[in-house]
């Protein structure tokens, strides 16, 4: 113990002057940490060199640590090894170095920011052992690091680490990306690194032992040995167990609330087209969920599915990125199955939401597709039932207001581990402090308890008019400046937001808006726990949920646009037309050349060239006509009353009646010629057939409008759901059917409970569904619409949808002029309310009261 | 005290010693000689198990190198010509370092040797000139009396003066206390008044082991004078080292010299038209480099 001390004492008097500095730029960190220094004000950004002082602070502390280069026991040139000082003494004293001249200020100076900054006791103390922890973590490996290397080698071993650690990093990321097919999570677990870290210490412990106890390698050598072993440990943080998540927060109200949760798997939104391509081959149904919560959305992770087709099964298990739970699916901003509506549900009814950014990370999807498996070679018999069972992780997620606050200078509010202040308001100017009319900018001085996530990962900010009744998701511009005190346990930064268009409309007109009644509300997403869940499937035959799209779409070229009819002439030029006596062959060529470009071009559905189109198909029908009934029906070009169409029904007669009527469930093309020819009631023997079909094959709905019966509309309406409430066009056919009006309108009004009045890009079927349920008289619909198009102007981008329902003025003609300029007609809207309006059930329209 | 035995160390494709078997015999001083790259601080980081072996044995102390530890190094001092010292340190707070390591550290020797090595308490190692420097590392290294003293290229680069102050000291401590003494030295006019034994390694291997005595009673420089326009036979006696002639005189050196009458004996032998000849003793110098350029010669 003695001699411990005695070198202690020894090594102390070499460090004082160093840990004099070390202790001084600590001082300094607490400064600038508590703001005492530089604080953070509205509009004044911090000098850079700030952001290093955490860096600096980490050299002071290795300085320190790899000083006295004559006592590395590590070289064989120095003074010590030949010295009769016990290893053990010569460690004690590094140890207590280690401890009492670095880890014990650090941790100190950690406490004195914390108890300064008024931190209740509890976060003292925690912030205090997670500091310790962390500093012993990160310090523990320059212990054993400085035994190990000789006076200059120390900094060239360092640099070479850091050097290692970032090739390695990214090779790391590499190889899961291409290997694992994830991407690996940044935000380290905190166990896994210190597993690392200590693994790396035990490593260079070992490797300074062996080199002390004489089997000195070369440096090359040790650096190698030290660098591969820095990268099995980098491996080992970044993929302990797969560093997924941050704990649960409340996994005993995720299993309270797991038997309650209602999932329904759509089938019949699946849509199967052959296993040809690879993208075929998942299975994606619509899941919808219900929780009993409100607030609380779940997301489902497949892990396994077992699939079973007669005697034969397997398994299917997904790539690690869908199997796995990231800890960003917690920021609010993150796309979940029914989750905004969830977010919808805490405004008041009828709120809009807009996005000022057109680069906004925010999804706002309400329904997508959730995977269930990929089907792998050998693949099943489509034309076979097979049962799938698969195994979900249900992950749960809770969103709350946490902060809800008066958008005027000094309003500050604390909420579990946030504390925001704003700082400064600034009405109808920009981000830069320019003039920019009904815009705002806004300072915030925001406060944060965790420091592993990174700066409001789980929570943001969002802006709320109750005046203007819309809700401001992203601003139009944020930024940050470089947080403080990280690591502390009670960061601190400086936070820029601007919006656009708040207090006026793009076009100036005033919205009528008093900066003091804006609120500012800092939205949580709090991850409780993921629960378990199994669904079993009943019998699928593949096959019969053929896809529900428009074949023109599939095929659809463009190559030559703005000059399909001169290309088709061309082309078709060369081209020998088949005669009576042709072969098979020669016709099948002719057939298939003139397929190729009449699909290379957008010929058949242009007027000036149907006469073109009709001709060329004309030789082939006319004497080819089992070969053109062979043709399925996304090869035929055009639309269903253009030739080639429309000619088939000039070559076909009463004896081929029954071979077309056969042909229809495959080749639904043909549902129109039937149509045509009169031949729907003999078609009426596939109706059991279509009753029983779980998805009607595209295209095959007209001839059960046809018939038009009870048990056929029934069908279309049930169809109509499979089409997640489908857009306005779906309603069209089924309306001209006054028995279904009630349910139509009742569809129309279920369809928007599950949407969210979201300004942001592509949301057409949002605005399509909105549109839907005005016409069919929601007036609440209607009033959502009104305000959506008095923003017309104001949406972020030209991919935005708006709501078009049916309004007539007064006089019965329509409001919206097809021939006045849209920037024209918007600010009309403002004015309008849906209590100005009455509504028309006879013409699914609105008309205005009042000229 | 030092026993050596087949010891083979290699650092990647270089064989720094190459089956090295040597005795250090208690109470004498041993210079250990050879060019430099012979393997010499390989040898000596070896015995005081800085490094180790790859195959061999060495026993120091009477145990084994392998399992030195604070116990021993009680009783050895060891100076190297790069070894680093706490350059920080005045002298005096380097001995009060040094001091509570040794249990048996002479407070009384220490000053003795304070006053004999004119060595300054108050002044910083880095401000010390290389030599002081040395006087400094050695003090430290004898003030607690070790049975064994190993010193690696003690000399080098200091200037003539003060490297004769440091062997007078030595020597002087050395004959006073009785020491085991082992020195490696690449030019043997270094140790030539210390050393009671010559050692000399070579490529890794040990050259010659022999007491100076014996060395400088073996090796005569030899005249010989030949009738004009003689030549030397080309095939003389294989212990004649480096032969040649210039004009009437062949110049040689003797490594088996016995007495003069077997040495004319021998040149009756092999030179019969040889007029007279000469004999002249050796310092250990040229006996040294009459060696190396032996041991040179055989390499290539």
């Amino acid at each position: 113990m003695n001699l411990t001390l005695h070198h202690f004492r020894k090594e102390f008097r070499y460090l004082r002057l160093r840990w004099f500095a070390f202790l001084v730029l600590l001082a300094l960190d607490l400064a600038v940490n508590l703001e005492w220094l530089l604080p953070l004000r509205a509009g004044v950004n911090v000098p850079g060199w700030l952001s290093y002082l955490p860096t600096v602070l980490m050299l002071a502390g290795m300085a320190l640590l790899g000083s006295c280069p004559e006592d590395k026991p590590g070289s064989d040139r120095s003074f010590i090894s030949t010295r009769p000082l016990p290893m053990r003494s010569y460690w004690l004293a590094r140890i207590a170095l280690w401890l009492l001249l670095l880890v014990v200020p650090v941790v100190l100076q950690n406490a004195l920011y914390l108890l300064l900054s008024h931190r209740p006791v509890s976060e003292i103390m925690t912030g205090t052992w997670d500091k310790a922890v962390e500093t012993l973590r990160v310090t523990v490996w320059v212990l054993p690091m400085t035994a190990l290397w000789r006076r200059g080698e120390f900094w060239a071993a360092l640099g070479c680490l850091a050097a290692g650690y970032f090739i390695a990093d990214r090779v790391v990321d590499f190889a899961a990306l291409k290997w694992l097919n994830t991407s690996l999570n940044y935000q380290q677990n905190p166990v896994g690194l210190t597993a690392a870290m200590l693994a790396f210490a035990l490593g260079l412990l070992w490797m300074a032992w062996r080199h002390q106890a004489g089997s000195v390698r070369t440096f090359r050598w040790r650096l190698l040995v030290m660098l591969g072993m820095s990268t099995v440990c980098l491996m080992l943080a970044r993929l302990w167990p797969w560093n997924e998540e941050d704990p649960p927060q409340n996994q005993a109200r995720a299993n309270e609330l797991a038997p309650q949760l209602k999932v329904d798997v759509d089938l019949r939104s699946i849509e199967f087209s052959g296993f040809a391509a690879e993208w075929q081959r998942q299975f994606n149904p619509l899941i919808r969920t219900k929780t009993p919560d409100p607030q609380v959305s779940v997301l489902l992770r497949s892990q396994s599915t077992l699939i079973v087709q007669g005697d034969k099964s397997s398994h299917a298990i997904p790539t690690l990125s869908r199997r796995r739970r990231y800890a960003s699916f917690q920021a609010p901003y993150q796309t979940l199955m029914s989750v905004d509506t969830v977010l919808r549900d805490l405004f008041p009814a009828g709120t809009l939401f807009t996005i000022s950014s057109d680069r906004s990370s925010w999804g706002m999807f309400t329904h997508q597709p959730t995977y269930l498996c990929e089907f792998k070679k050998p693949l099943p018999d489509p034309e076979k039932p097979l049962r799938l069972t698969t195994d979900y992780e249900i992950d749960w997620y809770r969103r709350e207001i946490a902060l809800d606050l008066p958008l005027q200078a000094g309003a500050k509010g604390e909420s579990d581990g946030t504390a925001v202040r704003i700082m400064e308001v600034n009405p109808n100017e920009n981000e830069k402090g320019v003039p920019s009319l009904g815009g705002l900018s806004v300072h915030l001085h925001v406060s944060m308890q965790h420091i592993q996530t990174g700066p409001m990962d789980d929570t943001t900010l969002l802006l709320y008019s109750p005046q203007r009744q819309i809700v401001w998701v992203e601003p139009a511009f944020q930024q940050q400046q470089p947080a403080r005190a990280g690591g502390t346990g009670w960061s601190r930064l400086a936070k820029q937001l601007s919006w656009r268009n708040v207090l006026n409309f793009a076009d100036g007109e005033d919205a009528k808006v008093d900066v003091s009644q804006l609120r500012i509300m800092l939205l949580r997403s709090r991850y409780l726990g993921t629960t378990g869940w199994t669904w079993k499937s009943p019998d699928i035959v593949l096959a019969d949920y053929p896809p529900r799209r428009d074949p023109r779409q599939l095929y659809r070229q463009e190559i030559y646009v703005g000059r399909d009819v001169k290309a088709f002439q061309e082309r078709l030029a060369t081209l020998k037309a088949p005669v009576a006596g042709s072969t098979e062959a020669e016709a099948r060529r002719y057939l298939y050349d003139l397929i190729a470009i009449t699909k290379a071009t957008d010929v058949a559905y242009k007027k000036s060239a149907l006469k073109g189109v009709g001709d060329a198909f004309r030789p082939l029908l006319q004497n080819h006509l089992p070969l053109m009934l062979e043709l399925p029906s996304e090869l035929w070009p055009g639309w269903s009353n253009y030739p080639p169409k429309s000619l088939l029904d000039e070559y076909l007669t009463e004896e081929q009646r029954d071979s077309i009527i056969d042909r229809v469930m495959t080749n639904t093309m043909l549902t129109d010629t039937i149509i045509r020819k009169g031949w729907s009631e003999t078609a009426r023997r596939l109706q059991p057939r279509l009753l029983a079909a779980p998805r009607l094959p595209y295209g095959i709905d007209n001839l059960l409008l046809k018939w038009g019966d009870e048990a056929s509309l029934e069908r279309l309406m049930q169809e109509l759901r499979c089409q997640d409430h489908g857009f306005s066009h779906h309603y069209e056919p089924l309306d001209k059917f006054p028995s279904l009006r009630p349910r139509l309108e009742a569809f129309a009004q279920e369809a928007v409970l599950e949407e969210v009045p979201a300004l942001r890009n592509e949301n057409y079927w949002v605005a399509e569904r909105f549109k839907t349920a005005a016409e069919y008289g929601s007036s609440e619909a209607l009033e959502v619409c009104l305000r959506w198009m008095a923003m017309g102007g104001d949406q972020p981008s030209s991919n935005c949808g708006l709501p078009y329902p049916e309004l007539l003025e007064a006089d019965g003609t329509k409001l919206w002029k097809e021939k006045v300029d849209s920037e024209k007609q918007w600010p009309r809207y403002r004015h309008l309310r849906a209590a100005d309006f009455e509504y028309l059930p006879e013409q699914r329209a609105w008309r205005l009261r009042k000229p | 005290m030092i026993t050596i035995t087949d010891l083979h160390k290699r650092f990647r494709k270089t064989e720094a010693v190459a089956g090295l078997s040597l005795e250090v015999p208690e109470g004498q001083v041993t210079a250990f000689l050879g060019p430099n790259g012979a393997g010499k601080s390989t040898t000596i980081k070896c015995l005081l198990n800085l490094h180790r072996p790859d195959s061999g044995r060495i026993e120091v102390l009477g145990g084994d190198s392998r399992k030195l530890g604070p116990a021993q190094f009680t009783q050895i001092g060891y100076v190297s010509e790069n070894m680093e010292l706490p350059l920080w340190m005045t002298v005096k707070q380097f001995f009060d370092y040094c001091r509570p390591l040794y249990p048996n550290w002479d407070n009384a020797f220490e000053k003795q040797l304070l006053t004999q090595f004119d060595l300054p308490p108050g002044t910083k190692l880095k401000d010390l000139s290389r030599g002081m420097r040395m006087k400094a590392a050695l003090l430290s290294s004898l003030a607690y009396r070790p049975k064994l003293v190993v010193l690696d290229e003690p000399f080098s680069g200091l200037d003539p003066l003060v490297r004769d102050e440091f062997i007078r000291g030595l020597l002087e401590l050395t004959e006073q206390e009785g020491w085991t003494v082992f020195v490696s030295s690449h030019d043997i006019e270094e140790v030539q008044r210390l050393a009671d034994r010559v050692a000399i390694i070579n490529r890794g291997k040990l050259a010659l082991d022999e007491t100076s005595d014996s060395l400088q009673a073996r090796f005569r420089a030899i005249e010989v004078v030949m009738p004009d326009d003689h030549k030397a036979p080309v095939n003389l006696p294989t212990d004649w080292l480096h032969a040649e002639q210039a004009g009437r005189t062949l110049r040689f050196t003797a490594s088996r010299f016995a007495n003069e009458e077997s040495l004319a004996a021998a040149l009756r032998g092999a030179i019969p038209t040889a007029t007279h000849h000469e004999v002249r003793p050796m310092s250990l110098r040229e006996i040294f480099v009459a060696l190396a350029r032996a041991y040179r010669l055989e390499g290539k």
